[in-house]
């Protein structure tokens, strides 16, 4: 009883296969499309658009480039770690284009994993020898303050959001800083802030603003700057633990990492693991992590909760030092909450966390 | 496989006939009635235990709602997880006792770091939770090889080169499992792959289970192409088979077993086109290389579940007979399920119809109640995942031993690293202003601090904070008090069983910081045991307690730094009650890691010889029965 005749099962197929056919006139065409959409719409800042028109082509085929376009447009909507999830299947099944590994070897890189992003590059570097994407970023992951191979910063697996608008070529990152909750003060480097400077901040994603001294904190080598724009909405306070971090506990720095001496450019804040150093006064510890670059640092400080525990700053001998929460909190105390959830947080959360706080300072020096 | 179909019009139509021919109505004569068999698949896991975020179906029917399945889904919602997942299953589960929870492969491989790390482990112990039974291999599932899929279908540790322990293998015990690790509670398949040595399936070609005394097959294959696509040593020594071919000459085979239903786990599939509609067929998948695979399908096979291409569809498409078979695939990344009913007809064991729903799993529905068991297990491997566990902390020149037999005084060289750590951490006012710490022995976990690199690597004589944490691992906080020299001599008099309440068979020796001394004497009554206790500090050596027992001060009083655990009482210490002027500090881990941040190269290493050397030991013994037995822990207090 299973036997059709013949010709009523050549019939089926016949119909099944037209109208397949029909409805597939140019499937290569859309796709193309749609990754052309989701670049444009990650070039103008909408990660929305970028989402709908990557996943849209993810349906359509499973193809690497979609799969990276989806990685950087959760980075633009600040979903770290989905994108790094992401990137690792990207890397992961498609083995052949290598471009992947690198994208997510520097996605593991700046959360802090320095150690599984070498070994990323590693294996794919065994399928692929002298691939230069890979051995650009094995450079950018060997000094990532150092200026990227431009490839780095060009095509699917671009390792950067875009900027919103073009500073002067003169303009400068001197420092990072943290972006308060209001979403229209920052907290920089009392020292990176020349006189009379133009000054801009830019954050993770690539927004930029342009900003003003409000004052300068000698005491805790602050400066206060406004900014002409929220560059987020209004935040809840910054969740910081209740009382100061003891030497030794462990710690996670993010900060932004560029040469001295280049343009700006737009990138990913880097997060830096390791254990509060010794206690030297007051509100002053040493910071007992390594940063990528030298300078005056800025950037904020969280504990294994991800409650914010300071901000990183030049000491002594250009020795990094944690400026700790409750100075911060004495000075700018509508800004703080504490926070008595010591529940720990993995690293990519609290990166995901910082990447709302941490901020490129800009200056073009008159 | 009695599938009897109306042909008359159905043929010359449209859709709509297409469907009346796969309703397949039946003719039967039995009397038995039907019933319904729930099967809930899904494909492509790629090991997502968190959610891989918003699911932008953008077209209607996707099936949100488990009670109308007719109810569109939001054009983004929060979808997948492991824990939601698991969630979803066990309510569709809990529509129909008579149920199967199946894959179509890649359930493992391109996996994020909170599995990938751990070698997958984490996401099979979590779909054993989940209650996966059956799942097809896919291409993904050979990435590192079949050796390493046999291990985690059969439990055991990975390991690394010289057969040393992965570091990063087995952590059931401590995310809660708890077994080192189990493997797969559930059955991987692998129809058409054979190793070439034995000529026989590298896993079983199918699994079998029963419905009210009817057996539904579930034959599980990957890709025919699977080694075109993966490294070659993965699939080294393993010939793949063509798809159809293999179902169809498994046929007669469950045939003679008495099956008639039968459903097919494949990881291959293809895309509709023009559309993201979850539950639509627009193309009917034409060209694709599973609608070439159910084109050449034996008329038995009631039901295709696919994956490989991470989209989803619901389609039915012609098989070798032109007759209509549903074929499914449920996106990717766990955001999707494909929720099937089989009607069974018992008379003839064959499935007489097939419904089936893409269904999203929303985060966001009430109706959905998250596994906490598996987000149990998934938070602690996301916790495990963090770089500092590897991170150097320190170094030191020889292993510091944890062992009671060490010393009959009761000298414990890591009790000794750990006591110091704690007065460092305490010593400055704002952190307690500490003289003196004591340290618990039971706090000081074994092994110690061992000499030779662990499997993370790190070098001979480098300890790594995970090392210190297996050390210190009950994260107990310090706690500055003020003690008088009187209670600091109960205290030490409170050490051996039976004296001053301590329990009888608990003799508990705790171990002081390089300042402070002191001399037992286990021959003695309670009370009576020690003496000649001294404290060195920047003003000298002051004698607490002297020679034959005296204090010169006893109301004198001291800062005392201890762990919360004995500052309440514990390990029979009640005496610690009487401190005032308590001040709560770091965690006993981080006071250890700071201390030995001066032995980090380029400082040398910590020497505990040269510690010891520096002065005499901090615990002396006197009259102790010769031979001695080592340091007593338990009711005899002079062994």
């Amino acid at each position: 009883m299973k036997r059709w005749p013949a010709v009523a099962a050549r019939l089926v197929l016949a119909l099944a296969f037209a109208v397949g056919g029909s409805a597939r006139a140019d499937p290569g065409g859309d796709f193309r499309a749609l990754i052309e959409q989701g670049e444009q719409a990650l070039r103008v800042d909408d990660a929305p658009a970028a989402l709908r028109a990557y996943e849209r082509a993810a349906a359509l085929r499973h193809d690497a480039v979609a799969e990276w376009g989806l990685v950087r447009s959760w980075m633009q909507a600040g979903e770290y770690r989905r994108a790094l999830a992401f990137s690792a299947h990207a890397a992961g099944a498609h083995v052949d284009v290598v471009e992947g590994a690198g994208l997510y070897a520097w996605l593991l890189h700046i959360g802090g994993q320095a150690v599984l992003a070498q070994q990323t590059l590693d294996d794919a570097a065994r399928r692929q020898p002298g691939h230069p994407l890979l051995a650009a970023t094995a450079a950018r992951l060997r000094d990532p303050a150092a200026l990227p191979d431009p490839h780095l910063l060009d095509g699917a697996t671009r390792q950067a959001p875009y900027a919103d608008i073009a500073l002067p070529l003169q303009a400068r990152m001197v420092s990072s800083g943290l972006l308060l909750p209001s979403g229209r003060h920052a907290l920089v480097p009392a020292e990176a802030v020349a006189p009379n400077a133009a000054l801009w901040v830019r954050d993770a994603q690539g927004h930029t603003v342009v900003a003003r001294l409000v004052g300068v904190l000698s005491e805790l080598g602050l400066a206060e700057l406004l900014l002409d724009a929220p560059l987020h909405d209004a935040m809840p306070a910054l969740l910081a633990a209740p009382r100061d971090a003891f030497p030794g506990s462990p710690q996670m720095a993010m900060e932004f990492a560029a040469p001295v001496d280049a343009a700006v450019t737009p990138m990913w804040p880097l997060l830096h693991t390791g254990f509060v150093g010794a206690w030297q006064a007051a509100s002053d510890y040493a910071l007992g992590i390594e940063l990528a670059a030298a300078g005056p640092h800025g950037g904020p400080v969280f504990d294994r909760a991800g409650r914010l525990i300071g901000v990183a700053r030049r000491g002594r001998d250009d020795r990094a030092t944690l400026l700790a929460a409750s100075a911060l909190r004495g000075a700018w105390p509508q800004s703080f909450a504490a926070a008595e959830d010591a529940t720990q947080m993995s690293p990519d959360a609290v990166y995901e966390r910082a990447m709302t706080m941490v901020l490129q300072l800009i200056v073009l020096r008159p | 496989m009695l599938k009897r179909h109306h042909l008359v019009s159905a043929i010359a139509s449209t859709a709509a006939c297409l469907a009346a021919a796969f309703a397949m109505p039946a003719a039967h004569a039995q009397s038995a009635p039907t019933f319904n068999v729930k099967i809930i698949g899904f494909n492509d896991f790629h090991g997502t235990l968190l959610s891989p975020g918003n699911f932008n179906s953008t077209t209607q029917g996707t099936g949100n709602s488990v009670a109308t399945p007719t109810t569109p889904a939001a054009s983004a919602v929060a979808a997948g997880g492991a824990d939601y997942l698991a969630g979803f299953v066990a309510r569709l589960k809990a529509q129909n006792p008579l149920n199967a929870v199946v894959g179509a492969g890649d359930f493992i491989g391109a996996s994020p770091l909170v599995s990938a790390l751990f070698h997958d482990e984490p996401t099979v112990e979590v779909m054993n939770r989940l209650g996966l039974e059956f799942n097809a291999v896919g291409n993904h599932e050979f990435d590192k090889g079949s050796v390493e899929l046999l291990r985690l279908q059969k439990g055991g540790c990975a390991t690394l080169s010289g057969g040393v322990a992965d570091p990063n293998s087995c952590k059931g015990a401590s995310v809660g499992t708890p077994t080192p690790f189990e493997g797969g509670k559930f059955k991987w398949l692998s129809a058409n792959v054979y190793t070439t040595a034995t000529g026989k399936t590298l896993l079983p070609p199918y699994g079998i289970k029963a419905f009210n005394g009817v057996k539904v097959a579930f034959i599980g294959m990957t890709l025919r192409d699977t080694p075109t696509i993966v490294t070659p040593t993965g699939v080294a020594g393993l010939e793949f088979r063509d798809e159809a071919d293999t179902v169809n000459a498994l046929v007669p085979r469950l045939r003679a077993q008495g099956v008639e239903s039968i459903v097919v786990l494949v990881h291959q599939g293809g895309f509709q086109s023009g559309t993201n509609d979850i539950n639509g067929c627009t193309g009917s998948l034409a060209g694709s290389a599973i609608a070439e695979v159910v084109a050449r399908l034996d008329n038995a096979v009631d039901l295709v579940i696919s994956g490989h291409t991470h989209t989803a569809y619901n389609c039915k498409l012609p098989n070798a007979t032109g007759r209509l078979v549903p074929v499914t695939q449920a996106g990717a990344f766990g955001r999707v399920v494909s929720d099937i009913d089989l009607t069974i007809d018992p008379s003839t064991r064959d499935v007489v119809a097939v419904s089936a729903t893409n269904r999203v799993v929303d985060r966001t529905d009430l109706a959905t109640t998250p596994n906490a068991v598996v987000a149990g297990i998934v938070t602690a491997y996301n916790n495990l995942v963090s770089p500092i566990a590897n991170t150097v902390i320190g170094s030191i020149t020889q292993a510091l031993v944890q062992a009671n037999t060490f010393d009959a005084a009761c000298n414990l060289p890591a009790g000794d690293l750990i006591a110091d750590a704690q007065l460092a951490a305490t010593a400055p006012v704002p952190f307690g202003g500490a003289q003196f710490a004591f340290m618990n022995r039971g706090g000081v976990r074994s092994p110690g601090f061992t000499f030779p690199s662990s499997a993370a690597g790190e070098g001979d004589g480098n300890v790594t904070y995970g090392e210190a944490f297996a050390t210190q691992p009950f994260g107990n906080a310090l706690v500055t008090i003020t003690l008088t020299a009187k209670n600091i001599k109960d205290t030490l008099e409170q050490q051996f069983a039976g004296c001053r309440g301590q329990a009888a068979t608990a003799t508990r020796i705790m171990i002081p910081s390089s300042n402070f001394h002191y001399t037992w004497d286990g021959s003695q009554a309670c009370d009576a045991r020690i003496r000649n206790v001294t404290l060195s500090t920047g003003a000298g050596t002051e004698t607490l307690v002297d020679g034959a027992g005296n204090l010169p001060d006893p109301l004198k009083t001291y800062r005392v730094t201890i762990n919360n655990f004995l500052s309440t009482g514990g390990d029979g210490f009640s005496t610690f009650l009487a401190g005032t002027n308590l001040l709560g500090g770091a965690q006993d881990i981080d006071a250890l890691v700071a201390y030995l941040a001066n032995y980090k190269a380029p400082n040398p290493p910590y020497d505990s010889v040269a510690m010891t050397s520096l002065g005499a030991p901090r615990i002396a013994r006197v009259n102790a029965p010769v031979p001695t037995t080592g340091c007593p822990t338990g009711a005899i207090s002079n062994p």
